[in-house]
């Protein structure tokens, strides 16, 4: 085993200082360690044995029985044939996967097309009616702008001088037929319920 | 007249199972001290190396059976005995959760409790130096400078190339000779 010179001369060559160190072993072993190790050894093996025979000896006399055979030759001529296998070919253009997205592009376009039909339609159903308010609002707001105008021109004094006339005139016509059409006992309950009210206030 | 027998025969006479005690323990006198020293350099202290000792050569007992007669008996122990040595070491620094650094460093202080340790020696110093190397890098080192073996034995042991043992043990060299000559 020993081929003492190349190692050493390796060694120089990589490390001259580390060839020349000396080689001598430091470490101790007790004495007669050597001697008694085999025994000890053995007492221990024996100790092992002992302990699988007494754990179950049905197990350690079987471990040694091999119950399966092989056909004759067969590790004689054993041999792994390895055959390369063939990649698999994958086209770089596939129709069959183009064909599948384009239908569901085109199912896609055709919802997409009818619902933006019906929903425009809607729309403009919708836009025309909010034109027609805002139109009408247009208008109202034009009399209200104008009727603004005029009292802020310092018409509303005459505004609520005509307010008063008519309230005026409605007394002189209209209060006496009304009254003549209500009986007189009513009015004279509604009298004094009013008396009634304002003497509640006061106090 | 065992003795004389070669380690082919010896392990078709265990298989066989005829005298398996007294074949095992010629195997077991005729490799124990190399594959002692070889676990000691690895773990540092006696005891230590007695345990994985142990382990080793009851691992061989179980396995004898089924190791294949084109294989070295010597290249399979030694391979069993690494092993072992690396899963001791990893279960050392899992139960005291120490970092590759700290395990150096609890190596380190095996070798300062060794009874005839002296720093100032070169042999120390050496052993100190191999302390702080990666764990793999410690087996090659020793592996080809004390038991100068061919790089295709230890190919078969850490099952690793050859080129990658040889680049290993020149890393490993140089470290070696920085750490002694800066200490």
């Amino acid at each position: 085993m020993k081929d003492h010179h190349p190692i050493q001369s390796e060694l120089s060559a990589v490390s001259p200082f580390l060839a020349e160190m000396p080689k001598s072993n430091p470490f101790a072993a007790p004495e007669g360690y050597f001697n008694q190790f085999s025994n000890r050894i053995l007492a221990k093996i024996e100790a092992q044995e002992t302990e699988k025979e007494e754990l179950s000896p049905l197990l350690q006399s079987l471990k040694k029985e091999n119950p399966y055979s092989v056909p004759a030759d067969y590790m004689q001529e054993f041999k792994v044939n390895v055959t390369p296998k063939e990649a698999k070919v994958i086209p770089l253009f596939n129709l069959k996967a183009v064909l599948k997205y384009a239908a569901a592009a085109a199912v896609v376009g055709i919802i997409a097309t009818f619902a933006t039909l019906f929903f425009s339609g809607e729309e403009k159903g919708a836009m025309a009616k909010a034109s027609e308010e805002t139109v009408i609002s247009a208008d109202a707001f034009d009399l209200f702008l104008s009727e603004t105008a005029s009292i802020e021109k310092g018409e509303t004094e005459d505004f609520e001088e005509e307010s008063q006339s008519l309230l005026v005139q409605m007394d002189a016509n209209m209060v006496s037929e009304i009254l003549t059409e209500i009986p007189e006992d009513e009015i004279s309950t509604y009298i004094d319920l009013i008396k009634n009210e304002d003497l509640n206030m006061m106090n | 007249m065992l003795n004389d027998l070669t380690d082919i025969e010896l392990v078709r006479l265990f298989k066989e199972d005829k005298s398996r005690d007294q074949v095992f323990t010629i195997i077991v006198k005729r490799y124990q001290e190399r594959i002692y020293w070889q676990i000691r350099r690895l773990v540092v202290s006696h005891s230590d190396a007695d345990d994985v000792m142990q382990n080793v050569f009851i691992k061989a007992w179980n396995a004898l059976d089924q190791f294949r007669e084109d294989a070295k008996l010597f290249t399979w122990l030694y391979r069993i005995a690494t092993n072992e040595s690396l899963t001791f070491l990893e279960q050392a620094k899992k139960k005291t959760s120490l970092s590759f650094d700290d395990m150096s460093e609890t190596l380190s202080d095996k070798l300062h409790s060794e009874t005839d340790f002296d720093e100032k020696k070169a042999v120390w110093k050496l052993q100190l130096a191999i302390q702080q190397l990666p764990e793999k890098q410690r087996v090659v080192f020793n592996l080809r400078y004390f038991e100068e073996m061919p790089y295709e034995e230890m190919s078969e042991i850490l099952e690793t190339s050859v080129g990658a043992l040889k680049a290993s043990y020149h890393h490993a060299v140089k470290k070696i000779e920085e750490y002694i000559l800066n200490h």
